[in-house]
């Protein structure tokens, strides 16, 4: 059963209020170790320095957008499992369709909560102890 | 007196569309007129001015969230989330360029002594807001002790906003109370399940 303590995550989002609200979520629900992202490209650096065990990204985002981020994370040997939720206000079908065949693990429709994050990240990484 | 007869001259033609509380609407066409009314609720204006497009959200935070223990509680969450809709919907149907989009804030009026400082919360968490976010306010009429009703043109930018007495800010409190009691801060459960 894996320890939330233990688990760390990747918050990528280019609004500094939603990467506020995501750590608070985060932070309740027992994680520790967050890294901020403030973009797609921000976020591919820090996959190069940083251990990374999951990725919450928002959708819409300035220079490199989720979907775009999750292509080139499943493509590159290094990175290609790493679990990825996709958080965002879009909830049209096609888009979601669109994420499940470039490889997302989960998405999370805002707003959420402490309640609803926790749902989606224990079904990607199981229940959490 | 009807909306199109109180409206300044070049707002009363067109497409008219009402923005009520927990809404956003983005319009690129010419002929639209986006209009509100508001008490303690906060609108915010979005305008890219490059592609010129425009929205408005209306929103209200019911609960208090200006202290900074509870700076990503339910509530301030939520504004939160109604800003990032409308701005994205813009920066989405617009150029995207976030340097491009011009920002007007309205509202967050003290109109009924029973809600303590409801509308200076709000008016509050819209600027705190705009700022870490690093966005520069174009232009505001926030606070004041009256209610306003406000109409926007998307695509030209334009803003009219109308004073209301204190008969008719009573009612828009009231009503701004009903319907936030009603929609408090509903968490996403429309969210789809993978797997």
């Amino acid at each position: 059963m894996p320890k939330a303590s233990d688990i760390s995550v990747l918050v990528v989002d280019d609004q500094q209020s939603m990467r506020g609200i995501c750590k608070f979520i985060l932070n309740q629900l027992g994680f520790k170790e967050i890294t901020e992202a403030k973009s797609g490209r921000d976020a591919l650096g820090k996959l190069e320095k940083t251990k990374i065990d999951l990725i919450i990204s928002d959708w819409n985002m300035d220079d490199i957008d989720g979907l775009t981020l999750l292509k080139v994370i499943r493509k590159h040997p290094r990175t290609k499992g790493m679990p990825f939720i996709m958080a965002t206000g879009r909830s049209d079908k096609e888009q979601v369709k669109e994420a499940i065949v470039a490889g997302v693990n989960n998405y999370i429709i805002k707003p959420f909560d402490a309640g609803s994050m926790k749902k989606k990240i224990e079904a990607v990484v199981g229940v959490l102890a | 007196m009807s909306l199109a007869r109180a409206a300044p001259q070049g707002l009363e033609r067109g497409r008219i569309t009402n923005v009520h509380q927990g809404d956003c609407h983005v319009s690129g066409d010419l002929e639209a007129t986006l209009t509100t009314v508001l008490g303690s609720c906060i609108a915010a204006c979005v305008r890219d001015r490059v592609a010129r497009i425009g929205g408005m959200n209306h929103f209200l935070l019911a609960e208090q969230s200006g202290a900074a223990r509870d700076r990503y509680g339910a509530s301030a969450r939520y504004g939160a989330f109604a800003m990032e809709q409308l701005i994205n919907k813009v920066l989405g149907e617009g150029s995207g360029r976030k340097s491009n989009l011009e920002i007007k804030v309205f509202g967050g009026g003290n109109i009924n002594s029973s809600l303590a400082d409801v509308g200076a919360k709000n008016a509050e968490f819209v600027r705190g807001f705009l700022a870490s976010e690093g966005y520069e306010i174009a232009g505001e009429d926030l606070g004041g002790t009256f209610a306003r009703r406000l109409m926007f043109r998307p695509v030209q930018g334009r803003v009219f906003v109308k004073r209301l007495d204190a008969a008719a800010g009573k009612t828009v409190a009231r009503e701004e109370m009903a319907i936030a009691d009603r929609q408090k801060v509903e968490v996403s459960t429309d969210d789809i399940e993978l797997f």
